[in-house]
């Protein structure tokens, strides 16, 4: 039972940590693209 | 695709109940047989993405599209993350059961050797910064590293071990174990979506800044 | 040019260039008898009985010593920028992978008789067959020298080459770390093995990693 419950605590912050770090990634670059884009008063059109 | 990260997550979360709630304790490994369904699923997900880093690599050498090299990137990534998984829910099982946390058992001895190609193939893609190149080396490694897992698996058989196959469950057991499989594929194709996406945003933001900078 | 004497253009381009700095013979054997004094030292033969474990020390041993000798090879062309140098001749990029690879086997085929004695006599080591250790040292070398090339010529092309050599190297090494050392076992201690089994595992891993390079060390040597 100890086990059991050790096992998913584990796994399952891992994995939430994971799916947390990847939002956080994505979020980070579409700022500075944003941040890019307004820099260059939309002169690049985006791809 | 829009609906995907809800089906993902609704997928996890009714795996979840089943597991925990619906389906009964084991006759003899008692309730740590909960810990069986994740493992499972994660298993098919690492081997899952592996898959799909070859796919991605094959596809990136042919073709020599940025895509694929995120595609299989991306894969890699979520690969090493859901091997970890299997190591750990696998070790804690064994421990409940086995009375250990390891053992040199084919299975587990091939998943730990899939999980240091991976990070190797990961590190490699870190300490290279030239696009083109760094997914043409990664390609080799993919490809190789692939190519090796078949050889540990059986080298790791003949060299002796046991890992449970078949273990006796009911239907409500099958049917949690199922449920899981499903709900990580599906949780993987979120995942993989949304490290591609970031692949790709973090590809043009590079090229700006390359362009800004003449 | 005939890709054999391509292969063969590029074993006396090596050759001419170990007789000018023999980088790799020194890797090779520097490493290979360096380990071999480490884990004597290590390990204590006079005090532990070693031949249960004294084939996977052999092997460990051949596996650094084969990964920094092929290193030497391909940063040699790097050095001297002769990578680029080959791409402009008109030579096949896979014969430069055979003739590296057919160069760098016979110095560490030469490495190991040297090597391979002496750790047995330091470890006080008589093998049961001879024939038999040649027959495993050679099947197991030919997979782990086609790997070694292929992995340093990988980590030829990054910065920090030379430290990610072994963590991309002994991973794809696992297989040979089964089934080559369980072979070398029976040859030096008469161990008991499924040989039959064993000789699969290495003659299938040869196989595929001596193929391997030929569809993707074009994709390498690219520039």
């Amino acid at each position: 039972m100890t086990y059991l419950f050790l096992g998913y605590t584990v796994i399952w912050t891992a994995i939430f940590l994971y799916i947390l770090s990847l939002h956080r990634r994505l979020e980070a670059v579409r700022r500075e693209l944003k941040a890019l884009d307004a820099e260059r008063g939309g002169a690049e059109a985006p791809r | 695709m829009r609906f995907l990260p809800w089906v993902a997550y609704v997928l996890v979360g009714l795996a979840l109940w089943l597991g925990l709630v619906f389906a009964p304790p084991e006759a003899v490994m008692g309730q740590v047989v909960r810990l069986l369904y994740f493992h499972v699923g994660s298993a098919w997900n690492a081997f899952l993405a592996f898959g799909v880093v070859l796919i991605g690599s094959v596809a990136f050498l042919r073709t020599r599209a940025p895509r694929w090299d995120r595609l299989a990137a991306a894969s890699a990534e979520i690969g090493v993350v859901f091997t970890t998984v299997t190591l750990l829910s696998g070790m804690f099982w064994a421990r409940a059961v086995w009375n250990t946390w390891w053992r040199w058992e084919p299975r587990l001895t091939t998943t730990a050797l899939l999980w240091f190609i991976y990070v190797a193939y990961l590190i490699l893609r870190s300490s290279v910064e030239e696009p083109e190149r760094r997914g043409t080396l990664a390609a080799v490694v993919g490809i190789a590293g692939f190519l090796d897992v078949p050889l540990v698996y059986f080298s790791a058989r003949w060299w002796g071990g046991f890992h449970p196959s078949a273990v006796e469950m009911s239907g409500s057991m099958v049917l949690a174990l199922v449920a899981s499989v499903f709900a990580f594929t599906a949780l993987y194709a979120e995942l993989l979506g949304l490290a591609v996406a970031t692949r790709a945003a973090e590809d043009r933001l590079a090229r700006l800044r390359a362009g800004a900078r003449p | 040019m005939p890709f054999w004497a391509q292969v063969a253009a590029v074993v006396a381009r090596e050759w001419r260039a170990e007789l000018g700095r023999p980088d790799m013979v020194v890797s090779f054997l520097v490493y290979g008898l360096l380990l071999v004094l480490v884990f004597t030292l290590a390990v204590n033969p006079l005090a532990v009985d070693v031949r249960p474990s004294a084939a996977g020390l052999l092997w460990i041993g051949f596996f650094f010593a084969a990964l920094a000798g092929f290193q030497r090879s391909f940063a040699r062309e790097r050095e001297g920028d002769a990578m680029l140098g080959l791409r402009a001749a008109p030579l096949d990029a896979a014969a430069l992978y055979y003739g590296k690879l057919l160069f760098g086997s016979a110095l560490l085929g030469a490495t190991e008789l040297v090597v391979a004695p002496a750790f047995l006599n330091l470890a006080n080591v008589r093998p049961v067959s001879s024939a038999g250790l040649a027959g495993a040292l050679a099947l197991g070398s030919a997979g782990l020298a086609a790997v070694a090339a292929l992995v340093a010529a990988v980590a030829a092309s990054l910065r920090s080459g030379e430290a990610l050599l072994p963590l991309l190297g002994l991973p794809l090494l696992a297989p040979l770390a089964l089934g080559a050392v369980r072979l070398t076992d029976a040859a030096l201690t008469g161990a008991l093995v499924p040989a039959a089994l064993w000789l699969r595992v290495l003659v299938a891993y040869d196989m595929i990693f001596l193929v391997l390079p030929l569809v993707v060390f074009p994709y390498i040597a690219e520039e």
